[in-house]
This record gives C-alpha cells, structure tokens and sequence, in this order.
C-alpha cells in the first residue's frame, strides 16, 4: 500500500480535525472554540466524502457547519460576559480534573482495545451510485419511510419547545 | 467506482479519539456552551462511525442513521440553546458550577 493520494488526504484531514478538535477543548473564548468546531465540521465532511457519502457531506457542512454553528455563535453573543475567568480552579476541581481524565482515557483505551481484538473483514464492493442523492432517496422512501415522516415532528416539536422555553412571561 | 486503499479500522480509530476529545471536554469545561459543543463533537464522531461502517457493508442505512442524527442534534440544539438562554435570563450565569440548584 503506497502513499496514494487517497491516504494523504485522509491523514491531513485526520490531523487537522484532531487538532481543531483539541482547540474546541483548550481555548478559552468560547467564539474561537465555536470556529475551531466548524473546522473540524469542514474536515469531517471531507472524510465523508472519501468515503463516497457525498450527500451526507453536503448535509454536514450545510446543517452543522451553517446552520447549527450559527445558532452557537449567536447564543454566544447573546449571553457571554467576556471578563470572567473561564476555568475557576478550586480543591475540589483540582481533585476532579485528573480522575475525569483518567476515566476518559480508559474509555477510550477500552473502545480502542475492543476495535483490535475484531479484526473487521475486507470491505464490501459498493453499488452503483453509493452515497448520492437518488440512493438515499430510495432507502428512505422504501425502508424508512415512518423515520422520515417522524423526523418532521421531531422538528416541529424542537421548534415549539425553543420558543416556548425562550419566550418572556408577562410581568404579573 | 472508487475501491477505498484505507483500512476501516483508521476510521474508527479517529471516531474514537475524537469522541474521547468531546467526553474530555464535556467533563473539563464549565461554560454551558462549550460544552454544548463539545456534545457536537461526540455526535460527529458517531457519525463518522456510521458512514465507515456504511462504506464497509456497502448499505445505504447507515446514511439514513447519520440523517436521522442529524435532524436529532438540530432540534436538541435548537431546544438547548433556549434554555441556556432562559435559564441565563434567570441568573445571569452560563457557568455549570453557578448552577446547582438541580443538585438531587
């Protein structure tokens, strides 16, 4: 197995979304954390496509990295007080930090170990027009169809419960 | 066609490192938001998961799960926002540790 372009574009693609993906985590300002997130969203669309899921790339640049990241960035604005320490260190937190660390670590160790001892066989062929737009189409509208009706309720109820919980009761 | 050269298991192995971040700093942060975000980011390596294992099998279904995972995390944002909204409204605070009074 050579250096094709493929592994090349899989390993910066990787890199680059590990490490916006550890920016998310470290940096302080919530905004640069949020810009960081939608690299990461860009570099996982390309990953998908790769994997010749291409209207699922579609979707997650244009869900995730416009739509959902908006909605942050404006929440953000809405609600942040710049000059507040972020992280406030007490004996308690001092205490926590490391044992949460350690508890994440081991999950992933154990996620990692358990993907070791199955080795996966080689992968299927794909069919003709794997990952566009008239495949899904067809699985949705013939297996899925429940599912996808179902998703527009779920919708409607997300809406009619943000306005809800957001809207200001009158001064009684 | 495309016959995909890397190994199903480096996918998975990316899933898992960049869920393991998310969890991090679900369990590190105290701001409402980043936290928030950091739950994008664990179900964004799910997602990843699910388009490999959809590649390996050849099946479509595993893109009608990242769909459906999808449209989950946009009403789940779209309702959490509001209440990070309403409940700063309240306290004037996004900080988790401010905001004990849900302690059982």
């Amino acid at each position: 197995m050579g250096l094709t372009p493929e592994i090349l574009l899989f390993a910066l693609f990787a890199v680059v979304s590990i490490v916006s993906a550890i920016l998310v985590v470290a940096l302080p300002d919530p905004v640069k954390s949020a810009m960081s997130l939608i690299v990461s969203f860009f570099c996982l669309a390309c990953l998908f496509l790769l994997q010749s899921a291409e209207l699922i790339a579609v979707l997650e640049v244009l869900v995730y990295a416009g739509a959902i990241m908006v909605l942050f960035v404006f929440v953000i604005m809405l609600v942040e007080k710049r000059d507040e320490p972020i992280i406030r260190p007490t004996l308690s937190s001092r205490i926590a930090l490391p044992v949460k660390l350690g508890a994440v670590l081991v999950i992933a160790y154990a996620l990692v170990v358990s993907i070791r001892s199955a080795p996966l066989a080689g992968s299927a062929e794909l069919p003709e027009g794997f990952g566009s737009v008239t495949s899904i189409g067809h699985e949705f509208f013939d297996n899925f169809l429940f599912h996808f009706e179902f998703t527009s309720i779920l919708l409607l109820v997300g809406i009619v419960g943000a306005v809800v919980v957001t809207k200001r009761k009158k001064a009684s | 066609m495309i016959t995909p050269t890397i190994p199903v298991e480096h996918y998975l192995y990316l899933s898992v490192i960049l869920f393991s971040i998310g969890a991090a700093g679900v369990l590190i942060r105290r701001n409402a938001i980043v936290v928030f975000m950091c739950i994008e980011l664990m179900l964004n390596a799910a997602n990843l998961a699910l388009v490999t294992f959809a590649r390996h099998h050849g099946d479509a279904a595993g893109h009608i799960y990242v769909f459906l995972v999808m449209a989950v995390a946009a009403a789940e944002v779209a309702v959490g926002l509001a209440i990070i909204i309403a409940v700063f409204r309240q306290r004037n605070a996004v900080n988790v540790d401010e905001l004990q009074d849900l302690h059982g």
